[in-house]
């Protein structure tokens, strides 16, 4: 060995098995140790999780552990989805890559809607004072709220309907959402509600009889305004 | 340091019965990164009016609407009311 460059030995079989041995200076004496017994320093604080940083170790910061548990102190994006950059959270993709096990939650995702307020017959046009409308998706089931104000409406048809919805119902799934109208024409003892169509995206005016009877579709009306708020299942 | 603002129909869909959804992403960036985005979305019904609609959403419309689907749709519809 003495006079040989280390350079000009042969190479080694790579990967090392960790039972390989290589020399080394400790207080000044020449010592070998295997190679299983060699470390090397994570990167970071003690807590962080470590990654390949180009080839090194590297420390994530927003990301520590006890050992057991894991924290993540910003964002976690899933489905390849870019983190936000804002607040802390999980970040879904902005399309769904939708799961069919029952226990992934696979969506989320929150914005506004417009309602508009059209007749069965004829969907006509009205004139709005107010129309906004809230949702919230969590993975299949669809949050709903808002307020609409219209007059000068031109549409007509023995049913109202409220159109514009974020997200088609389930085809399999009326749902019945509570709303609060005002000076909507409806039939005598009869009270005004709404129910999200199975397979549409549109809610039904419906008039609910005081003590017994069938419900009805409420008329078209050409003017009124209701709050709303409710949950639908796509 | 620029701020711009985008506004981009970034996903349209056609389910089955014909009703077309669409979302309108807008998005706040500074330099290229993204600082917020809100979404608006909106349905259309087959056959419904398009006055107003964004153009490539009409043209999908145009496409998915075909005479048989917008009778399925009023079918399904008429049975339900």
């Amino acid at each position: 060995m003495s006079n040989v460059k280390i350079s000009a030995l042969p190479a080694a079989t790579t990967p090392l098995t960790g039972t390989e041995l290589v020399p080394l200076v400790q207080s000044g004496v020449t010592s070998q140790v295997a190679v299983s017994n060699i470390k090397t320093a994570p990167a970071g604080s003690t807590t962080q999780v470590q990654y390949n940083n180009a080839g090194a170790f590297g420390g994530i910061s927003g990301v520590t552990t006890d050992g057991t548990r894991m924290t993540a102190s910003t964002t976690i994006g899933v489905g390849n989805a870019t983190p936000s950059t804002s607040g802390a959270g999980i970040t879904f993709p902005a399309t769904q890559s939708a799961s069919t096990d029952v226990n992934t939650l696979d969506d989320y995702e929150e914005g506004t809607w417009t309602p508009t307020i059209i007749g069965t017959t004829t969907a006509g046009t009205a004139t709005y004072a107010f129309q906004l409308g809230y949702y919230t998706k969590v993975g299949r089931m669809v949050q709903i709220t808002g307020y609409v104000e219209w007059s000068a409406g031109s549409g007509s048809g023995a049913g109202m309907r409220m159109n514009g919805l974020p997200f088609t119902a389930n085809a399999n799934a009326d749902s019945p959402i509570s709303c609060q109208p005002s000076n909507i024409t409806a039939s005598a003892l009869t009270i005004v509600n709404m129910n999200v169509r199975g397979g549409a995206a549109q809610c039904s005016f419906l008039e609910q009889p005081v003590g017994t009877g069938a419900m009805g579709n409420c008329a078209y009306d050409v003017a009124g305004s209701t709050y709303f708020a409710g949950t639908y299942w796509v | 340091m620029a701020i711009t603002k985008e506004t981009a129909i970034d996903q349209i869909t056609v389910t089955e019965n014909g009703i077309i959804l669409y979302r309108e992403a807008t998005r706040i960036m500074e330099d290229g990164t993204e600082l917020t985005k809100t979404y608006h979305r909106s349905s259309l019904t087959p056959a419904q009016d398009l006055t107003g609609v964004p153009e490539k959403v009409v043209a999908i419309c145009n496409t998915a609407w075909t005479a048989d689907v917008v009778a399925a749709y009023q079918a399904a519809e008429a049975a339900k009311a």
